[in-house]
């Protein structure tokens, strides 16, 4: 599927995937997903009529664990990485809405 | 507004009863110091993974068996991507396009039933707490696993959406799938409403609303929202597709976000996670360990023990209250009539009126039925009930069943032998002639004028029927 | 050797040449030392891997250690835990020596991509050590590290290999645990060793591979012991005309080297077999989209609240996730998490996602109709001898093309192994890939080792 990709997809996808973009780096980037798509459009000559999506390569069953507790982390080692932190937490700009 | 109806359908979020959180090890806890309860996978550190729990599938299968859904032999995990500081990976793992239970339903008080269209698996987020200086994250509640549990929006009013909602808790509860509370948000509900025309048959434009922490806010939002489009649409508006808190404080609903900034989620099979399979040989024996639901043990309790509906209902509430119940009543089902009702109105009066929780009743009921028994038996007064009971329920130093047995030693025996009864009598008889010459009259009722009158000499501790007998003897002679 | 006389000369290979080549982004030398002595103390020559020195990619864990994956974003972070591969290394008697450098968060194939600079191949200063684990493949190649531990999404661990002329295996997917290594695609990640030779490339293996409760998609499929041959009889080695009579943009030495590889190979008694792998043209396409795909919410991770990297002051919450973001992450990075952002968006997710999750079938399906007429496959790994730094950098499809033969058993899960084959005319190192069936890793093992003796006499006489 050939997709002109203009700015205002470029945005949108900017947007969630939460990364800032100038309004002078739009039309760089559209230009590289645009041949991008080019390059993956050759899916377009697949017949994948009735064909199952394939997600994981070996299609095995999950196997799940016993409900047992183990020690996690202390909250020292917990917050050891954090930019920022107060009272225990994680500390953030405050969130609005 | 009488021109409108409702379409309303819940999504409710159960915790469950699981030691450990759905995709790592780490303990299950309310409350407690933040973020001590975490470890690289709940925290979404790098190169950490999901590993499901088992006990999480079980409780889940358990809540579909329990509201009739149909379980699936294979269901997805994916992930909803979105970013929010509480959920540390940037995406939720919950179950989108193939969830664990499919199609059941829930039947009200009235026969009702309001469908079940999915149930699904997934993670809770970690706590924000919103100061002036920032948003602190504590991820303690991180990975706690949730079923979400989504109806059909087959509920019209605001009481049907409360009944929905208890009929469904006492089924989670009775299966051990989640505690219930509300309060404490183990058990979590959003709406959905709209309103449309009696008669049409199209749905009007839906307005979710969150934050309901209890059944009376509940039933408070949803009938206050139904009010409110109803005003809108009265006023010549439209409704706006959006999401709606309830503040409980101010009783009213409160535009939260709407549906023009909606997030696309971009789901897809989480690959972290295989498909879980649920082998049928299994599942047959879950179905097989099922005990009796709330809806059955209703059905039981007026059929079998011959309560009323509102006793039984009242009763299957809380599941555990049933039980102890259940329990209590084994060897004197002659005494259920007269225990379930007692229970809830003497007993649940006294717990309002000294502020104790229901669950010390749960463990004091043999004690409540040997009073419950001495009463109707005729060997404690109304007025010695009363005061046993007050006493035993303001005595929190000690526990309730044997507060109960002390104060059922202090109230001693009720009055009922003839010779001590009967020089009361004769005086009541003389003291209100006029009352005699009506009764022999034919003013019968008058009996309970004259048995009230001896009871107050007495101090109340008489046996009423007793006091009846010799009165009949007196005064039909 | 002791275990402390080994781990000096590698020290003193990374002192001598790694400010040059920049193999490593954090050298233990310390810690190496105190284990070295720790485990020369012990002498527990009964640990399948004692004393021997291996370098760890840096997208791997080491408890105390930091860890980047080649991203500032990373930057300063330190995890609380071992990677369960390390732990295992580590109970074997392994000496681990520091974290090599790699194409930011394993995106690219030139080790060139890296937020903290380039790795040069030692073979060829002037060359790149291919990617992304280049930092790992260098160290390697030039005797700093016994062995090392790779990524491989998409041919990460084989190419490097091939560029520094070693052996490297990318294990079937969920052989060995990927608990504790940062993800970039998580259906295609897997974790294996890169070393001089196939057999202690094998050794490295029998260490990480098995079953790990902390991965669910790791398998209990038991792993089998190499069984080492010295001829071939009986076996049928597959040629994908499609990987070598009809491949696209194939260098000539190249080309040539696989023809004397299956020379060889013939010569020791295996069949040579013509096979088809048809949509071996859409791989990359479809190995692109879904890598992206999954790498767009691996990657939503780093938002620089609970570590990496922080915007300063940023006065929203949007404003420290945008700009942390798109400040801290590379180019191609970014440009990743767009593609694999738009790739699951509303809209668009059937014809990209999806689709490409399809032909991923069809490309799983050619492998297994494979299987029916062979063995093992043989074809080159990459399509061209190590360029020049900076040469295709520039391009970011120009360098997708480079992964063209390894994407495609990346997409189906199947083992894969690097073995050097000979130099080109340049004396650049060519390697060859064998590929095998899911979780027979001891037949291309066993082949990769006969092939690899054939080209290298000295190893012969070993
Ligand atoms: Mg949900
Ligand atoms: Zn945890």
């Amino acid at each position: 599927m050939a997709v002109h990709v203009d700015a205002t997809i470029v945005r949108q996808v900017a947007k969630l995937a939460k990364l800032s973009l100038t309004d002078a780096e739009l039309p760089d980037v559209a230009r590289d997903l645009e041949r991008i798509l080019a390059l993956v459009a050759v899916l377009d000559e697949v017949d994948v009529a009735g064909v199952a999506p394939l997600v994981h390569p070996h299609e095995q069953g999950l196997k799940p664990r016993a409900d047992v507790p183990q020690t996690g982390l202390t909250q020292a080692q917990a917050l050891a990485n954090a930019p920022a932190q107060d009272g225990g937490c994680f500390l953030t700009p405050r969130v609005i809405g | 507004m009488s021109a409108f109806e409702a379409v309303i359908g819940l999504e409710v979020h159960a915790q469950l009863l699981t030691r450990t959180k759905i995709f790592c090890s780490c303990a299950v806890t309310v409350g407690g110091e933040p973020n001590t309860r975490t470890c690289p996978v709940c925290l979404g550190l790098p190169g950490a993974l999901p590993v499901l729990n088992a006990e999480v599938v079980r409780l889940a299968v358990r809540a579909g068996l329990g509201t009739g859904c149909t379980v699936q032999a294979i269901s997805v995990f994916a992930r909803k991507n979105y970013f929010y500081p509480d959920l540390p990976k940037g995406y939720q793992i919950t179950q989108a396009e193939l969830p664990v239970c499919l199609d059941g339903q829930i039947v009200l008080d009235d026969g009702k039933v309001a469908r079940i269209q999915r149930i699904h698996l997934e993670e809770d987020a970690g706590k924000s707490i919103h100061g002036d200086s920032g948003t602190r994250v504590d991820l303690n509640r991180a990975g706690t696993p949730l079923v979400e549990i989504v109806g059909h929006p087959d509920l019209r009013t605001a009481d049907e959406a409360v009944s929905y909602l208890r009929e469904l808790r006492g089924i989670l509860v009775t299966l051990g799938v989640c505690d219930g509370n509300m309060e404490e948000g183990s058990l979590r509900c959003d709406a959905n409403v709209s309103i449309r025309p009696i008669g049409q048959e199209m749905f009007g434009t839906r307005v979710e609303i969150k934050n309901m922490n209890s059944f009376r806010s509940v039933r408070d939002a949803i009938a206050h929202e139904i009010g409110r489009q109803a005003d809108v649409i009265q006023d010549g508006h439209a409704i706006r597709q959006e999401t709606r808190l309830w503040n409980a404080d101010f009783s009213r609903t409160e535009s939260m976000r709407s549906k023009e900034e909606a997030a696309d989620y971009r789901y897809f099979p989480d690959p972290d996670l295989l498909p879980l399979h649920i082998d049928p040989a299994w599942l047959a024996l879950q179905r097989a360990d099922l005990p009796e639901l709330p809806a059955a043990r209703k059905a039981r309790y007026q059929g079998e023990l011959g309560l009323d509906a509102r006793a039984a209902n009242w009763l299957c509430e809380e599941p555990p209250r049933a039980d102890a119940f259940d329990r209590t009543i084994a060897d004197a089902p002659e005494l259920a009539t007269a225990f379930a009702p007692f229970l809830m109105t003497q007993v649940q009066a006294q717990l309002q009126r000294n502020d104790r929780p229901w669950p010390e009743v749960d463990a004091a009921m043999p004690a409540l039925l040997r009073i419950c028994r001495k009463w109707r038996a005729g060997q404690l007064a109304n007025k010695m009930l009363a005061e046993l009971l007050q006493t035993a329920f303001a005595d929190t130093a000690q526990p309730l069943a044997d507060a109960l047995a002390h104060a059922e030693s202090l109230a001693g025996a009720v009055v009922s032998d003839v010779a001590a009864l009967e020089p009361v009598i004769a005086a009541v008889l003389a003291k209100f002639p006029g009352e005699v010459a009506k009764y022999r009259a034919g003013q019968k009722q008058l009996v309970g004028f004259f048995v009230g009158q001896a009871m107050r000499q007495l101090a109340g501790k008489a046996d009423a029927q007793a006091i009846a007998a010799l009165l009949a003897d007196k005064l039909d002679a | 050797m002791t275990a402390t006389a080994h781990v000096e000369a590698c020290l003193g290979q990374i002192a001598a040449r790694d400010g040059q080549i920049a193999a490593f982004l954090h050298v233990d030398a310390d810690g190496a030392r105190a284990r070295a002595a720790v485990l020369d103390a012990q002498a527990d020559w009964s640990a399948p891997l004692h004393g021997l020195t291996i370098a760890v990619k840096d997208n791997i864990a080491v408890a105390g250690q930091p860890l980047t994956a080649g991203s500032r974003m990373l930057a300063g972070y330190v995890p609380p835990r071992d990677a369960t591969v390390v732990a295992r290394l580590l109970a074997a008697g392994a000496v681990l020596v520091g974290k090599t450098n790699m194409d930011e968060f394993g995106m690219g194939s030139s080790t060139e991509l890296s937020g903290f600079g380039p790795t040069r191949n030692p073979l060829d200063v002037t060359r790149v050590p291919g990617g992304s684990s280049g930092g790992s493949a260098a160290a390697v190649a030039a005797g700093m590290a016994w062995a090392a531990l790779g990524t491989d999404t998409g041919g990460s661990i084989r190419q490097p290999a091939a560029f520094c002329g070693l052996a490297g295996l990318k294990p079937t997917y969920g052989r060995v645990s990927r608990s504790g290594v940062v993800a970039y695609a998580s259906s295609l990640d897997q974790v294996g060793p890169l070393a001089t030779t196939v057999r202690d490339v094998a050794r490295v293996y029998a260490v990480i591979a098995g079953h790990d409760p902390l991965d669910a998609t790791s398998t209990d499929e038991p792993v089998s012991p190499v069984t080492w041959r010295g001829d071939l009889a009986g076996l049928r080695i597959g040629v994908a005309r499609e990987h070598l009579l009809a491949a696209e943009g194939l260098d000539a030495d190249v080309k040539q080297r696989m023809e004397q590889a299956l020379d060889a190979l013939r010569t020791r008694g295996a069949v040579i077999v013509p096979v088809s792998l048809p949509h071996t043209r859409h791989a990359i396409a479809a190995y692109y989209l879904v890598a992206t795909a999954e790498a767009s919410a691996n990657l939503s991770r780093y938002d620089g609240l609970r570590y990496g990297q922080r915007v300063a002051n940023p006065p929203t919450l949007d404003a420290l996730y945008t700009h942390s973001r798109a400040d801290a992450l590379g180019k191609e990075v970014q440009r990743r998490i767009l593609l694999g952002t738009f790739a699951l968006s509303a809209g668009f997710q059937d014809a990209f996602y999806q689709k490409a999750c399809r032909v991923r079938r069809k490309i799983a399906d050619d492998f297994a109709q494979a299987w029916q007429t062979c063995d093992l496959l043989l074809g080159p790994t990459s399509p061209v001898p190590p360029w020049r730094l900076g040469e295709k950098v520039a391009d970011p499809l120009a360098m997708y093309l480079m992964d063209a033969f390894t994407v495609g058993p990346s997409l189906a899960g199947l083992p894969a192994l690097a073995v050097p084959v000979g130099v080109d005319i340049q004396r650049l190192p060519i390697g060859a890939q064998l590929i095998g069936r899911a979780f027979d890793e001891a037949t291309i093992l066993a082949v990769g080792d006969v092939l690899q003796r054939a080209f290298d006499p000295t190893l012969e006489a070993a």
